[in-house]
């Protein structure tokens, strides 16, 4: 039914959170922390993710590497990476299908390719490179974008799988980006999903975003609104069960209203597959 | 080199940079409900909010200090004049006390710079590396004949500040919901900056004869020197003064060693 790699219901770790967590040990599988808060030498943040990784697995996401950028690997930041990857023995680590930098000036944003046959051979080998640098695989999130450019080879989903297969990486599906890129693109978010080989999808991201009619932007401020629940339930039934978690970014609230989200995601998730429990997550070393 | 993926990743920092749409607007597909031109527009939004972001989180007090209208001329300013070669939006603000010191119309009040640069110092002590401190037993243990040559070091997130203006009084007014009243330049004002032992960022103000001993700490002299140094103001009682002020480092956990 799932690979060993399923760890069922997480949160994102976030600041505020960071007592309560500590405190309350809530009933959460595991924890996304965003992998650039932690790069400072010490201090609170590092104190308080020591403490959340005695209790849970860990999972790391980061927005810096910027694998589709023509500027050279940092590999400041990939070492940096690397040291907290020792540090934190996360279950896995992942990043975006974006680039962020160019001629060394940082947008510190994840902006779209063109989705070519030269942008696919350039992210295949910088995604084998970095690969080799850490020592394992890591997951490529689909992002969200706003604008799309005229000269593709092929679809954000045939670039997506193409970089899986041929660099033997694995996919981190962003269920509310592929809502927020196909109400802005105008294609079909179902024909998205089912592009997809299941066996390369580790894990899901659910979030809300800002609807403005015409367009979406994908703000994290929001509860996850209907249609991507809906989503949500397709993408259950073509991969069965990945791990799933909640991104809040913005307007964030109380911790246990993150966790009655979540637990409806749980519920969807067994009605869906039709389980009346959550398969335990396999081989797993907390960090006591 | 892809070179034609180069050439359109130049394109659309140029287009961010500027925000002039004729760059990327012919790579642009047509499609879904919004024209390209707001297609456009949400990335170079986002650009700047990013940015504007950044300096609000980084400097949580000077916004207030400089009023809407000012903070969103240096930002504008800013965005512009410091595009990011940083990884971390926390470095991105770095060149900020510069900016406000050298541009108009933020130049004519050189208290803006000063109080930037103190809230930098925060930003520091926050993010310092960790290190574990010395206690008061560990240095009763210390034979007495070694103290003469004795050296400390200090936690990593120690940090001095010398004012020129009532930059940290109105930092401190505003921390506590009061109007900070008028910019005055005044007599030289000292101040240390630390992380606690409860990993909270603090900070208090210090006299003349403390500041120096600190930067004598930071410059590697030894207690003799030190004590020598505290003469210029406590004549006789210099080895006592200069006791106190250890007790009172070590027991607010600023000090990692003697050597
Ligand atoms: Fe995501």
């Amino acid at each position: 039914m799932h690979d060993s790699h399923f760890l069922g219901f997480g949160l994102g770790l976030r600041t505020p959170h960071y007592d309560y967590v500590i405190q309350e040990r809530p009933l959460v599988d595991w924890f996304e922390i965003l992998t650039e808060n932690y790069f400072v030498g010490g201090g609170k943040p590092k104190y308080y993710l020591h403490q959340v990784r005695e209790h849970y697995p860990i999972v790391m996401h980061g927005v810096s590497l910027s694998i589709g950028s023509t500027d050279p690997l940092n590999t400041d930041y990939l070492k940096q990476l690397r040291a907290l990857v020792a540090e934190i023995e996360p279950e896995w680590i992942s990043d975006h299908l974006c680039w962020t930098t160019v001629n060394h000036i940082n947008s510190h944003d994840l902006l779209p390719l063109p989705y070519t046959q030269e942008a696919l051979a350039h992210v295949v080998s910088r995604v084998q490179q970095v690969q080799d640098f850490l020592g394992r695989q890591i997951l490529l999130e689909n992002p969200s974008s706003y604008l799309d450019f005229n000269h593709a080879d092929m679809s954000e989903v045939e670039f997506l799988s193409e970089v899986a297969n041929q660099a033997d990486c694995f996919i981190l599906l962003d269920i509310n980006n592929i809502y927020v890129s196909s109400r802005n693109h105008g294609f079909c978010a179902e024909q998205y999903l089912e592009a997809i080989d299941p066996k390369r999808v580790r894990q899901f991201h659910l979030a809300g975003h800002s609807d403005y009619g015409d367009y979406v932007i994908d703000t994290h401020d929001h509860n996850v609104c209907d249609d991507v629940w809906s989503l949500y339930r397709k993408a259950l039934m073509h991969f069965g069960a990945v791990s799933t978690m909640i991104e809040r970014d913005g307007n964030i609230p109380v911790f246990e209203e993150l966790h009655a989200e979540l637990a409806q995601a749980r519920q969807l998730f067994l009605q869906t597959l039709e389980l009346d429990e959550v398969p335990k997550p396999e081989n797993l070393v907390l960090h006591a | 080199m892809p070179k034609a993926l180069q050439a359109l990743e130049q394109a659309f920092l140029d287009y961010l940079l500027t925000g002039d749409p004729d760059i990327l607007a012919p790579h642009v597909a047509v499609k879904g409900k919004s024209s390209v031109d707001t297609k456009l527009q949400i990335y170079n939004n986002a650009y700047k909010m990013r940015f504007r972001e950044a300096i609000d989180t980084n400097h949580e007090l000077l916004g207030l200090y400089l009023g809407d209208e000012l903070f969103e001329a240096m930002v504008d300013g800013y965005v512009v004049k410091h595009p990011s070669r940083y990884t971390s939006l926390r470095d991105y603000t770095s060149h900020l006390p510069d900016f406000l010191r050298n541009n108009a119309p933020f130049s004519a009040h050189p208290i803006l710079a000063e109080f930037a640069n103190f809230e930098r110092l925060l930003l520091d002590v926050f993010d310092a590396l960790d290190a574990v401190s010395i206690s008061i037993e560990d240095i009763r243990m210390l034979p007495a004949e070694n103290w003469p040559e004795m050296r400390l070091r200090l936690h990593p997130s120690v940090q001095l500040f010398a004012a020129e203006w009532n930059s940290v009084e109105s930092w401190q007014c505003l921390r506590a919901g009061v109007s900070p009243g008028a910019a005055n330049s005044q007599p030289e004002s000292y101040w240390l900056l630390w992380r606690g032992l409860d990993r909270l960022s603090e900070f208090r103000s210090m006299t003349a004869d403390e500041y120096a001993l600190i930067q004598a700490i930071v410059h590697g002299d030894d207690f003799a020197n030190m004590c020598e140094l505290l003469t210029q103001w406590h004549t006789e009682e210099a080895p006592v003064a200069f006791i106190n002020y250890l007790n009172n480092w070590i027991s607010n956990g600023m000090v990692i060693a003697i050597v």
